[in-house]
């Protein structure tokens, strides 16, 4: 019984993290329709979202089993276990067998500083004085977020299309039809590879030490852990002080020479009730008697490398890069075939770009948004994209020069954990106004007298038509009642992909506040 | 006919001998193509006397390196499919300065100059595509680059290339090549031998090849030979009434009519006739289970006995092995395979498709639609019955059609040269030799694209 909880450990947290890890890689679509519900157990999002039920739940089960969210929930920490079990295997035998790890004392100035760090972090989120995303560096789901959509996405996508091009040769489509742009974003991805070094040489060093010293979440949780009823306990009768569990022990919290275990950081992974050869630890309800005391507040020297702030500032700089202004001769047509190339459209400087729909409005999303970056995983249209300006580090915003938000689809709002985009129904997110289409009539080409009008016949809202102005001049107009901001006349636009440019001669400016027909 | 029977069993005899052999040697043996079973169907023509091959070497779409609309010819295959060509009884060699993004010419001019010049025919065009190319000046450098670019000092067949379409045919046809003295120098090129027959090559407007006709019954000017267009289901479509298409069968009789030869080309509708509703694929199989679609197609325009050459644009050595077969000896279609025909290009012709024959005379369109490939991609999902329409219960095969449009369509074209892009500003119209309405077809195809891609992501399955 008692070393069958191992076992049952490893198997729940495999799941946990390959079906989790399959909501933000799986570019189908299809797991984040059916997981997607995982990332809503998540703490922070949870928190941020006011889950009342997952936030009760969490603590109630850490109340009664200890950390046992460490190592059955949290992605990162999982990730962290699966680090330290490849380190575990290629160890030198002598050197395995010896143990990898010793007891520490807890690093409690360092943890509880990056609680209060954090918390700080998030109130100021809140109160709308940073943007949240820097509180969500600290959170471990939204690390290991990042990690997922913009380091583990772009490295299997390829192995993915070959996949489905094999199987829609067979006549069977792996993907629901749809294939999104990368959403890959450089300072993202920066700031996720940081988080991944720090987690992995930390977890290939000290096993479990993030999530004891650093973690934030395992500090909160770990306050609850301390009394929890169910716990694995030392039998000083059976032990013959080898010390092994000591030295296997990932979050080096076993002090065998006390035979005691440091529950505000035991992440409850079982792994000494198999290790004792005395059979001497089990997982069992505490004794009334021994509640741990509190160690003893001591000056950690050590003080490990942090995973914030990874140099955002040089991020900052704006990434726009002019593409050449190619004219494209339409007239003089010499030969058959060939393309006529495409400029890279950019996004208009100088216009606020629209936040995705679900959002209430954009200072409601600045709050909540930890920069997950699930929302931009699960964009069929590939359009959500990081923000790179301080004021939103890594939150989404909709950038329409590859794809528009199509009216009917609510994938974002689904998705999204910490309800920073609160989920729509297609009905009313069809309706939903997050932004306003602006025309530049001077960059427009029917300013050239070329009859286009492609943004007014590919506006899915009916809210724009070709008039002809004062002036006398045909050109489009917008009706900003109607306008819904999806970006399908910037994206329809030819100016910037194929002509003038950079931006195009109608770009949608998003709203502070959301329209919603509710 | 004891003859023909030698040489089949001969030829039967060598080809099993090649099969022994590639038993017993290595792989490459087989990788050689196979020789056609009988010799190369010819025919000759009334002013020269050129004993011509009835398969002519279309080089509007030489194999390239890569795919993609930039990518450079395959040179070394170019060679290959020639000399298999040649080798196989095929002389006439159809190119213009406009195919493959000019790049033709010179291509068939290397590949030509390894072999003696009299072996061979050469086709080529004065192209009309911009009014910039079209004064005097501009037209006989065009005809010197192409004697330069072909490494020969004649050209065996020299077109006016395209007439009959623009905006304005019949003003098309008189500034681009009557009122600048280009037809003069044409015909005094003929005269002294540089140009050994002048035709044209006719798309769209009746009414200007009666002109060119009419030129030739007064005897302003003689015709050598015309390329039309010809196929199984043009000539059923020519019966319909009020259609600015071309009536096929009308052409041919006024050609065969006044003894002028008939260059054919699009036997094959840019390769749509290679490619067929299920039901017209399986009623062919069921009459000739051994024989290609596509042949049925050949040996429909190679029949009518006034026809010079049917043109293929064989991007692929398969094709051009297997159209010679088709033609070595051709088998003429009998007049219960011709009525059975007609019921097929029936089938084609009330399909949902587009007739969009990949000659990519629209392209490249400036607002950087790919044109053919998004009708080829449509095409392919109405022939293999992949098209959700809106009235359709919302079933697995709905869902399956959905899929594979939006699976495909992606995949064969990127997103920013979907149709969507086309902002119907109408430059390809006067392009299109088959008179397809680009603009609203794209609006249509960008519609239908739009509304599945909003299904499918409130539905992921």
């Amino acid at each position: 019984m008692q070393k069958s909880l191992k076992p049952l450990r490893t198997v729940s947290a495999l799941v946990s993290i390959v079906a989790l890890t399959l909501v933000f890689v799986d570019i189908t679509g299809t797991s984040a329709a059916h997981l997607g519900w995982l990332a809503h157990w998540q703490l922070i999002p949870a928190l941020l979202a006011v889950n009342v039920v997952v936030l009760v739940v969490l603590a109630v089960a850490t109340l009664l089993f200890g950390r046992l969210y460490c190592s059955v929930i949290c992605p990162l920490g999982i990730f962290q276990d699966v680090v330290s079990w490849l380190r575990r295997r290629t160890a030198p035998r002598r050197r395995r067998a010896a143990g990898l790890f010793r007891y520490r004392k807890a690093a409690t100035g360092l943890r509880y500083s990056l609680l209060a760090l954090m918390t700080v972090l998030l109130a100021a989120g809140l109160s709308g004085l940073i943007a949240t995303s820097f509180a969500g560096l600290l959170d471990p789901y939204s690390a290991y977020g990042r990690i997922a959509g913009q380091l583990m996405v772009p490295a299997w996508r390829p192995a993915f299309d070959a996949a489905a091009a094999l199987a829609a040769e067979n006549g069977t489509f792996i993907t629901s039809g749809i294939a999104p742009a990368a959403a890959f974003s450089w300072p993202v991805a920066a700031v996720a590879g940081a988080s991944l070094l720090v987690v992995v040489v930390m977890a290939w060093m000290w096993g479990r030490r993030y999530c004891t010293d650093i973690c934030p979440v395992g500090t909160l949780l770990g306050v609850l852990s301390r009394w929890s009823l169910f716990r694995p306990v030392i039998d000083t009768d059976r032990c013959n002080g080898c010390g092994r569990c000591g030295r296997t022990c990932k979050a080096q919290c076993i002090d065998t020479r006390h035979h005691e275990i440091d529950m505000s950081r035991c992440v409850v992974c079982m792994d000494c009730i198999g290790n004792c050869t005395q059979n001497a630890i089990t997982y069992r309800l505490r004794k009334k008697s021994k509640v741990p005391k509190e160690p003893e507040n001591h000056k950690d020297h050590k003080t490990p490398t942090t995973p914030s702030d990874p140099g955002r500032r040089s991020f900052l700089v704006g990434t726009a890069i002019a593409g050449a202004a190619l004219a494209v001769s339409a007239a003089d047509k010499t030969t058959d075939g060939g393309l006529s190339p495409l400029l890279a459209k950019q996004p208009r400087r100088g216009l606020r770009r629209p936040v995705p729909p679900g959002a209430p409005s954009l200072a409601w999303l600045t709050a909540r948004c930890t920069a997950c970056q699930l929302c931009v995983s699960a964009c069929p249209q590939g359009i959500i994209k990081p923000d790179t300006s301080a004021a939103s580090f890594m939150q989404p915003r909709l950038i329409f020069t590859g794809g528009y938000c199509l009216p009917g689809c609510t994938r974002c709002s689904e998705v999204c954990p910490t309800g920073a985009l609160k989920p729509l129904t297609a009905d009313v997110k069809a309706m939903t106004s997050i932004g306003t289409a602006i025309v530049d009539a001077d960059a427009c080409l029917m300013a050239q007298g070329v009859d286009c009008g492609n943004c007014a016949r590919r506006c899915p809202a009916g809210a724009i038509t070709i008039i002809t102005g004062p002036d006398g001049r045909r050109r489009p107009v917008v009706d900003e009642s109607r306008c819904i901001g999806c970006g399908s006349c910037e994206y329809h636009c030819p100016v910037g992909l194929n002509t003038g440019g950079p931006s195009a001669a109608i770009c949608v400016q998003g709203r502070l506040t959301a329209v919603s027909p509710l | 006919m004891e003859r023909r029977n030698f040489l089949r069993i001969a030829a039967l005899g060598g080809a099993a001998l090649m099969l022994d052999g590639c038993r017993k040697q290595a792989d490459n043996t087989c990788d050689t193509p196979a020789a056609p079973a009988g010799t190369m169907t010819t025919r000759t023509t009334p002013t020269t006397g050129d004993t011509v091959s009835l398969l002519g070497f279309g080089c509007m779409r030489l194999p390239t390196v890569g795919d993609g609309a930039d990518a450079p010819i395959d040179q070394d295959e170019v060679n290959r499919q020639v000399d298999y060509a040649l080798a196989h009884g095929v002389n006439y060699f159809d190119t213009s300065p406009a195919y493959c993004r000019c790049f033709s010419e010179a291509a068939m001019g290397e590949a030509l100059s390894r072999h003696p010049r009299n072996s061979y025919f050469i086709a080529t065009k004065l192209s009309n595509f911009a009014p910039s190319t079209w004064s005097y000046e501009e037209s006989t450098a065009m005809f010197a680059r192409s004697l330069e670019y072909l490494r020969t000092d004649y050209i065996d067949y020299l077109l006016l290339h395209a007439v009959g379409g623009g905006d304005d045919s019949m003003a098309t046809l008189s500034g681009r090549y009557l009122d600048n003295g280009v037809l003069d120098f044409l015909k005094q090129k003929r005269a002294d031998g540089t140009i050994r027959n002048l035709g044209f090559s006719f798309h769209g407007d009746p009414a200007v090849f009666e002109y060119l006709l009419a030129m030739h019954d007064r005897g302003e000017v003689q015709w050598d030979f015309v390329q039309i267009q010809l196929n199984y289901v043009d000539w059923q479509q020519s019966k319909k009434e009020n259609r600015r298409e071309i009536d096929t069968d009308w052409l041919y009789g006024e050609l065969h009519r006044r003894g002028i030869p008939a260059v054919i080309m699009e036997p094959l509708l840019g390769g749509r006739l290679a490619r067929v509703p299920r039901a017209v694929s399986s009623a062919m199989k069921a009459r000739r289970p051994d024989n290609s679609l596509a042949s049925w197609a050949f040996r429909f325009a190679g029949t009518p006995e006034g026809v010079l050459t049917v043109l293929s644009g064989m991007t692929s050595m398969d094709h051009l092995v297997e159209n010679v077969a088709t033609y070595s000896p051709l088998v003429p279609i009998d007049a219960d395979e011709e009525a059975f025909l007609r019921n097929m290009a029936l089938a084609i012709i009330n399909d949902d498709s587009i007739g969009c024959t990949d000659c990519r005379y629209c392209m490249p369109c400036p607002y950087g639609v790919n044109i053919p490939q998004v009708f080829a991609h449509y095409n392919r999902c109405v022939l293999d019955g992949d098209i959700a329409r809106a009235d359709m219960p919302r079933d697995a095969d709905y869902e399956r059609a959905r899929q594979a449009f939006l699976y495909g369509y992606d995949r064969s074209v990127p997103r920013l040269r979907q149709a969507d892009h086309c902002i119907g500003c109408g430059t390809c119209l006067s392009h299109c030799p088959q008179h397809i309405d680009i603009p609203a077809q794209m609006n249509r195809i960008a519609t239908y694209a739009a509304a599945l891609r909003e299904e499918a992501a409130a539905d992921p399955t």
